[in-house]
């Protein structure tokens, strides 16, 4: 008799252990999001087209995403500074174009040329992150805000004069959106795509995102990796083995920024077009709201973290407007996604976590 | 704005401290130096603008110093604030209360819903000790999800809004646009003088004295010195009894009701409210002005608010057309004043968390001595 | 977690006193806004009218003062469009029968009904002492469609950071 009550009480503990580690507002929104896959083909929608948009959606935005765990591990925090990043690809992108380079090979360049821009850009950002442990979200999310809006001054000013890139009457200042159609669109996710019906699954680029993966995950399986590691969990400890803390920190921001870098033109090959001036704005809350989704925190993030949240975040925003719009016939996904990506972030924000700041 | 003098020779290293400290004020005085001439605005002008603004914007500015005092930094949650005030002024115009009948009224309404607002921003940042600012800046992002929520979609339905003016074509949620001409300028006109050709809004102005006022007295009361203490060592604070948690609610929740009222002074002003966006630029362009008169994320003072507003919004009135002169593009004016507003944001943080950090290494290297003295004995 | 202090002191009788004062002050203020703060759209039309039988014509000018100021000048025919703040609506009319003839000064004072919005007045028949119900009714505008609405205002931005840019916005 007893015997069965303490394998009852055992057993509980553990699902108890299961859904707190799994977190109720994960377990929230992996449900809704369930639920928003069963209604779509009751509603009507196709349910491979969907999954189809979900999928792509996945793909543009996954490594971006990617670019927030160096960051994390090295204990620098969620990287709101990730507009840099992106500036740096879309310099890469532009002059990409400009010098004259089209097709798969614009892409491969356009990597190239982002990535100097990359590793000066994040070199400098993680000196001054360095200066100031402790405060690196807030003053992160400005030094993105400040950089971009300087940048919307120089896509105006710099001598770009590729007719597909610039204002037509005045002949300079680049334009606000500039369509890849002819250079880097869908060059990845065409690349060996596999079309099952109405299902379209865009492997190319899937198995970059792929590569970037293991890739990150080896790495932080290397002495450097496990230093990183390191310095965010047990500073003392790594202080003690002889890690320097400052130039640890200062490789995790380069690759978070050459990460954004490359995540951006996997976004923009997917999306179609590069988005200039105001566009990057926008830009980091929604990776970071992502992998938070995906279980992450603010010191603590995995390569899983980044599949799950990732997947479950653009799940939301593709299906959302689509079953709430046959069913409630308005369209609040977008004050539903503005509720849940941020109240997302402000549970992570607000957890107690062990070794806070 | 306090520093009693000590007849000092005015060594080379006290002027540089001078300049290190007031760097920013004095970049913007040089910004504007050079942007003013260049503009080509002539000084009525200027100062017609200016003191519009001043009436404003002065009390939004204003509300952030009670959060600074009590050691929160910036309260990026004013917004929240702001949207208090936005829905009482909905409230106020579907009854069709006019005037400054209606705008007192607009305030006594905006108070229940900025008390609510800010109780939830201040307990979330008594959660998240040691990120405030970050959370108060997210908390106004998803607070607008809530505030879309209401008034794009529960007014007119759930909530019942009379005129049909107020609402969309579709039969429920609030315009785009809420006009406000039927209170417009009734505070600033009130009491008006013209003064060759600069009109002064004095009622307003005596609003923002008052204000003014309450902050000097405020910081004598028991209240306030509790917030001060809280503000420069919350442990030293609780070992002396005070309710920590508590009194740095209070300070959010009070700064949230005077940028509720604020955020209507500003509207009456404007005379229509943008229902989805007024709120949005309102928190970044006040912290802005704040930060440009010479505050800093742990102290600002009445000086700071009013040279802010004078320098910040120079600035943001030449910036457009001196860079349309200087470069011959339009865009560029309004990208830079974008810039500056940020830029000076962002330098402000850093120049906080620097001074944090030397501060915490000049303790730790005090107690290192102190050990050492102790061990050698 | 959340208590600091050991104990709660018990809320002192006064401070209880002052808060209840407190509200009851900015309650009663706040009904007070409502009563005088009410307000109302005068549209005063010049136009002949006809009641049980009798036709009342208008008169060729109406001129309305509202102390110094001239608020309202209405031909025959002619509909104004007068702001009132609170219940009581008075106006000094100048009435002038003929062209050419002879101005009466006529003082006009009237309680605004509460519920209304806007509010007609048939002036001849005003000036002809028939009772206020007749003269008076409710007018109900059209409502203008919006000149350019967006059905769902945030166009798309992931996050509705869209308005904090800061371009080509007034502060």
């Amino acid at each position: 008799m007893g015997k069965t009550e303490n394998i009852r009480l055992g057993e509980k503990t553990k699902f108890r252990e299961l859904v707190d580690n799994f977190g109720i507002p994960r377990l929230i929104i992996t449900c809704f999001l369930l639920l928003l896959f069963i209604m779509a083909p009751m509603v009507g929608a196709d349910l491979p087209t969907q999954l189809t948009n979900t999928i792509n959606r996945f793909s543009w935005n996954a490594v971006l995403v990617l670019a927030m765990v160096p960051m994390v591990h090295s204990g620098c925090g969620l990287n709101f500074g990730l507009p840099l990043g992106i500036i740096s690809g879309l310099l890469g992108g532009t002059i990409a174009i400009e010098l004259g380079f089209t097709g798969g090979m614009s892409f491969v360049m356009a990597i190239l040329i982002a990535t100097p821009f990359a590793i000066l850009f994040g070199a400098g950002y993680g000196w001054l992150l360095n200066r100031i442990k402790g405060g690196e979200m807030m003053i992160a999310t400005y030094v993105g805000f400040s950089s971009v809006s300087f940048m919307c001054m120089m896509w105006l000013l710099l001598p770009y004069h590729k007719e597909d890139m610039v204002w037509g009457l005045a002949g300079k200042g680049l334009r606000t959106t500039i369509s890849v159609e002819g250079y880097y669109s869908n060059v990845l996710s065409q690349f060996m795509q596999i079309k099952i019906g109405n299902l379209v699954i865009p492997t190319g680029s899937l198995l970059f995102f792929g590569v970037l993966a293991f890739l990150m995950w080896a790495f932080l399986h290397t002495k450097t990796g496990t230093a990183m590691t390191a310095v965010g969990s047990n500073p003392v400890f790594a202080r003690a083995s002889g890690i320097n803390i400052d130039r640890t920190r200062a490789l995790s921001v380069i690759m978070s920024t050459w990460l954004a870098a490359v995540g951006i033109l996997v976004y923009q090959q997917g999306f179609g077009f590069i988005q200039l001036y105001m566009a990057p704005f926008n830009m980091a809350l929604p990776a970071v709201s992502a992998i938070l989704i995906g279980g992450a925190s603010v010191n603590k993030a995995s390569i899983t973290n980044v599949i799950l949240g990732t997947f479950l975040f653009q799940g939301i925003v593709t299906m959302t407007p689509t079953v709430m719009n046959a069913v409630i016939h308005t369209d609040m996904s977008e004050v539903i996604r503005i509720v849940v990506s941020n109240g997302m972030i402000l549970y992570a924000l607000t957890r107690k976590t062990e070794g806070s700041k | 704005m306090s520093k009693k003098h000590v007849a000092q020779p005015l060594t080379g290293k006290s002027v540089l401290t001078l300049i290190r400290d007031n760097s920013v004020p004095i970049m913007f005085i040089l910004i504007c130096a050079v942007c003013i001439p260049l503009s080509g605005f002539s000084p009525a002008y200027l100062i017609n603008e200016l003191m519009t603004r001043l009436g404003r914007n002065a009390f939004l500015i204003l509300s952030l110093l009670i959060p600074i005092m009590a050691g929160m930094g910036l309260n990026f949650g004013m917004t929240l604030g702001a949207m208090a005030g936005e829905l009482a002024l909905i409230f106020v115009t579907d009854w069709q209360i006019w005037g400054i009948p209606g705008i007192i009224l607009a305030m006594i309404v905006s108070i229940p819903f900025s008390i609510v607002l800010g109780l939830f921003c201040g307990q979330m940042m008594n959660m998240a000790r040691g990120r405030e600012m970050i959370t108060s800046y997210i908390i106004s992002f998803f607070m607008n999800g809530v505030y879309q929520l209401i008034v794009l979609f529960m007014m007119g339905s759930i909530i019942p809004i009379m005129h049909a003016s107020v609402k969309l074509p579709r039969g429920y949620g609030i315009r785009n646009t809420t006009s406000l001409l039927n209170m417009r300028q009734s505070l600033d006109n009130a009491l008006a003088i013209n003064i060759g050709g600069v009109k002064i809004p004095v009622l307003t102005l005596i609003i923002i004295a008052l204000l003014c006022l309450f902050l000097v007295w405020f910081r004598k009361t028991k209240l306030g010195q509790d917030m001060r203490a809280v503000g420069q060592d919350m442990d030293v604070a609780r070992d002396a009894g005070i309710k920590v948690d508590r009194t740095r609610m209070i300070a959010i929740v009070m700064s949230t009701v005077f940028a509720g009222f604020g955020m209507i002074i500003y509207l009456q002003n404007m005379g229509n409210m943008a229902t989805y966006s007024a709120h949005t630029q309102i928190g970044m362009f006040s912290i802005a002005a704040l930060l440009v008169g010479g505050a800093s994320v742990e102290k600002a003072s009445i000086g700071n608010v009013f040279l802010g507003v004078l320098l910040f919004h120079t600035m943001f009135i030449v910036a457009p057309t001196a860079g349309t002169i200087i470069t011959g593009d339009s865009m560029i004016g309004e990208y830079f004043r974008v810039f500056i507003s940020y830029g000076v944001i962002t330098v402000a943080l850093v120049m906080y968390e620097t001074k944090k950090r030397k501060a915490k290494s000049r303790i730790g290297q005090e107690l290192a001595r102190a050990q050492k003295e102790a061990d050698a004995q | 977690m959340k208590k600091n202090g050991t104990k709660r002191e018990p809320t002192s009788k006064r401070v209880v006193v002052f808060r209840v004062a407190a509200l009851a002050v900015l309650l009663i203020v706040a009904a007070l806004m409502f009563v005088i703060g009410r307000g109302h759209t005068i549209y005063p039309e010049n136009k002949s009218f006809e009641y049980e039988g009798k036709t009342y014509e208008a008169p060729y000018k109406v001129t309305i003062w509202d102390g110094a100021e001239k608020v309202g000048k209405l031909s025959k025919k002619d509909r104004g469009q007068i702001p009132c703040i609170g219940q009581t609506f008075q106006v000094t009319v100048d009435v002038e029968w003929e062209k050419g003839g002879q101005i009466e000064r006529i003082p006009f004072t009237m309680k605004v009904p509460y519920g209304m919005d806007n509010v007609l007045i048939n002036v001849p028949a005003m000036l002809a002492g028939l009772p206020q119900e007749v003269w008076m009714e409710e007018f109900f505008l059209a409502v203008e469609e919006p000149t350019e609405d967006e059905d769902v205002p945030g166009t798309g931005d992931e996050f509705g950071t869209g308005e904090e840019f800061g371009i080509g916005g007034e502060v």
